[in-house]
């Protein structure tokens, strides 16, 4: 997969311009370029370590951003993301930059595991004779994205509104940092997607659906039906047994309900259940003694009447 | 086993309700007071990142109603803190009308210029509202310090116990940030009352209360589960001692009630803390595990970021009480200090007198337990109290200031046992007593011999 991406603005290249002109007295070279004016030629070979995930070939990072970013790599891999940062004067189009990135993706097998072609090659693509052309490019293999919360639409977002108006500011380094730091913070500190109910958790949810229903039947029609059943009579002020069986049959029916409601993962049943468990555990207890019947032949018949 | 049944029996019902009306008066001035001083130090208070934290889950509130979603899933930020905290600051910045998506998530990874660059940082508006909820928390606390200190003394006691901890710059700091220790302090303090209200009087609502309490507790810090079992093994001895006082036959269910309630309180305070943790309904024992794995394993690593922090045994923290609630940050002297900026008196080279203060109403509620016996109201307190302090000594890894609130709050809660008795023992000793203003017994000491 890759991604296209926002052509940026012309942006002031002090830096770049300056490590052109040491590459020219100096003949200076980061990676195994020819030209001193744009680093085309033959295709990079990686460096020995597999660890070092910053690339600056074109000379355009601090010391310090450098370390930044290959810490930021360390991290990703510990979360099981592989991702490499790599810096290069070119003179390529878009589109040319854009198979650069994804070549070294694949040639440079950066992935979290073999053949797992998930890894994110960040490309800053800078134009040394036309400022206008520099760019931001990701290479982001098939199976990258999405990472947790980071979906293809959001990462063109950070690329679009985050990382390239730094690039346009001539801010390399904070440019990279946007990419890395959100993909980072995106990958540890957003939820993964809820797993898919089966057909078994979706059979357990509606009937935990179904018996939330009656749950709330039992808790209202209960309290009046309850005395006509024990009591044989119509009474809103029932005796103390009424209200004790009342409690346990809400008590009973919910959570039954709530059982069915987290292994169905029905919040409606779940959260009917809690409701009821609340009533019939905590505040039925609390409101009984004061709303059942004080009629001394109820305390001593349990509301039983001839 | 007496009904520690408050003067009840000893005061008329007009005395009851005029006693009543000056408690509630005293609580209203309190908390206002309480509340004053916070919220006058909202804009001031120095930002801690943690706040980032508790305000960016605000969101939790509303996403109770979807259990099994998003939220709620397996993952760093949801084991990483109860949500009791969260609540609360969702619920504060909704009643103030602010969104409950304030900010990103804070980067502990990296400095503050990239954290306030990548919008982890919550607008001035929201930070204050959320200190706002946290300074309405910390008032209540003082209005409970107030009612805790007045149960076991006299009102001068609590009055002077609950100042204290209003003054407390520990308490002023952490009620005027948006985190989660007061909400913790709240439970605890709510917590003690109900105990002393519960063994006053063995009624259900208030062993209800107590298992809320701590249930609510530990769904904000973990650590306040652990009363649940010292009430529970407090109820155990309760009933063995029961059968054994009944020359070893079963006591009655009346009689019974006090320890079966107190039995309950791991059942009930397990009950809220999982209800009030919708992470924890698919697995409640294995992901309640993984929790407390996890801040083990958060403490360890906290300590070696920070190795300055790291306590290494418990002797070591008990130690840090003494810096962190004396040298450190001191009422007495905070007042001394007032006292110099605020008026024309000056006190040259401010002390702090704060343990002195502590230590003596250790003492004296020590001798409390020991003259009323351990089935006493204070003595459950006392026990509990001690169980708090123990519990956060032997867990604690790190030296963080938040961490030693609970312990604030009962230093406080000694503070108005020796003012309260202290004043007691200076009007017993005054030859024109019947004309003075304080009851020469505490509520408790009049109801158990009455």
């Amino acid at each position: 997969m890759t991604l296209r991406l926002h052509r940026p603005h012309p942006i002031p290249f002090l830096r770049a311009w300056l490590f052109l002109v040491l590459i020219s007295v100096f003949g200076l070279s980061a990676v195994n370029a020819t030209s001193t004016v744009a680093q085309e030629g033959p295709f990079p070979v990686r460096r020995g370590d597999p660890t070092v995930k910053v690339y600056d070939a074109a000379g355009i990072l601090t010391k310090g951003e450098e370390n930044s970013l290959q810490s930021d790599a360390t991290r990703a891999s510990t979360l099981g993301i592989d991702f490499l940062v790599y810096t290069r004067l070119t003179l390529d189009t878009p589109e040319q930059s854009q198979a650069f990135a994804d070549r070294l993706r694949t040639e440079w097998k950066i992935e979290s595991s073999p053949g797992a072609d998930d890894g994110i090659v960040f490309l800053l693509a800078v134009d040394p004779s036309s400022s206008h052309a520099s760019r931001v490019v990701v290479s982001v293999g098939p199976n990258a994205l999405p990472i947790r919360q980071l979906s293809v639409e959001v990462f063109n977002r950070i690329v679009t509104d985050e990382m390239t108006p730094n690039l346009e500011r001539g801010e390399f380094g904070m440019s990279l940092y946007y990419g890395t730091r959100r993909l980072l913070n995106f990958a540890e500190y957003t939820p993964p997607d809820p797993e898919p109910r089966t057909t078994t958790q979706k059979l357990l949810g509606g009937m935990g659906n179904v018996f939330a229903v009656g749950t709330v039947l039992v808790a209202i029609g209960g309290w009046f039906a309850a005395p006509m059943l024990l009591e044989r009579r119509q009474t809103l002020r029932p005796a103390r047994r009424t209200i004790v069986a009342y409690g346990l049959a809400v008590a009973a029916i919910a959570i039954l309900t709530g059982l069915l409601g987290i292994l169905g993962r029905s919040a409606f049943a779940s959260l009917i259940a809690l409701t009821a468990v609340i009533w019939a555990g905590g505040l039925l207890p609390l409101v009984a003694p004061v709303i059942m019947s004080s009629d001394p032949q109820d305390i001593e018949t349990g509301g039983a009447r001839a | 086993m007496p009904d520690f049944h408050p003067s009840e029996r000893v005061a008329s019902p007009q005395r009851r309700r005029a006693d009543s009306l000056l408690t509630a008066a005293i609580v209203i001035v309190l908390f206002v007071i309480a509340f004053s001083i916070n919220n006058s130090r909202v804009e001031s208070t120095e930002l801690h990142p943690d706040e980032t934290r508790w305000l960016n889950r605000s969101y939790y509130l509303e996403d109770f109603v979807d259990p099994f979603g998003y939220t709620w899933q397996d993952y760093y930020i949801a084991r990483g803190q109860p949500p009791g905290g969260s609540y609360l600051m969702g619920l504060g910045l909704w009643l103030q009308g602010k969104d409950l998506h304030p900010n990103g998530v804070w980067d502990f990874h990296y400095g503050t210029d990239w954290n306030h660059m990548s919008g982890a940082v919550p607008s001035d508006d929201v930070l204050y509202a959320g200190r706002r909820t946290n300074a309405v928390v910390g008032a209540l606390v003082v209005a409970l310090v107030f009612l805790i200190g007045s149960q076991i003394t006299n009102r001068i006691g609590g009055i002077a116990g609950a100042l204290f901890l209003a003054y407390h710059p520990l308490h002023l700091t952490l009620t005027t940030q948006a985190l989660s220790d007061q909400l913790l302090a709240l439970s605890l303090a709510t917590l003690f009352l109900a105990c002393l209200k519960y063994v006053q009087r063995p009624r259900f609502g208030w062993a209800l209360l107590m298992g809320i309490a701590i249930g609510v507790g530990s769904a904000t810090k973990l650590a306040p589960m652990a009363l649940a079992f010292v009430l529970a093994g407090y109820g155990v001895a309760m009933l063995a001692w029961q059968w054994y006082q009944n020359d070893r036959q079963r006591p009655s269910l009346a009689e019974a009630r006090t320890g079966l309630y107190l039995l309950l309180q791991p059942v009930i305070a397990g009950f809220i803390f999982v209800a009030m943790y919708p992470f924890l309904w698919v697995d409640p024992i294995g992901r309640s595990l993984a929790l407390l794995e996890f801040r083990r394993t958060e403490m360890q690593s906290q300590a070696r970021i920070w190795p300055w922090a790291k306590v290494s045994n418990p002797k070591e923290a008990f130690g840090r009480y003494g810096e962190q609630l004396d040298a450190l940050a001191s009422t007495t002297r905070h007042l001394q200090e007032l006292v110099t900026r605020k008026t024309p008196f000056s006190i040259d080279n401010p002390q702090s007198y704060d343990f002195i203060l502590v230590g003596i109403g250790a003492l004296l509620l020590s001798r409390i337990v020991i003259q009323r016996g351990v089935w006493h109201p204070v003595s459950a307190l006392a026990m509990l109290m001690a169980a708090e302090v123990g519990a956060i000594t032997l867990g604690l890894g790190v030296d963080f200031y938040r961490y030693y609130l609970p312990i604030l709050l009962v230093n406080s809660v000694l503070v108005a046992v020796t003012i309260g008795e202290g004043l007691r023992w200076a009007v017993d000793s005054w030859p024109f007593r019947a004309t003075a203003s304080v009851p020469s017994r505490s509520t408790l000491e009049r109801a158990a011999t009455s």
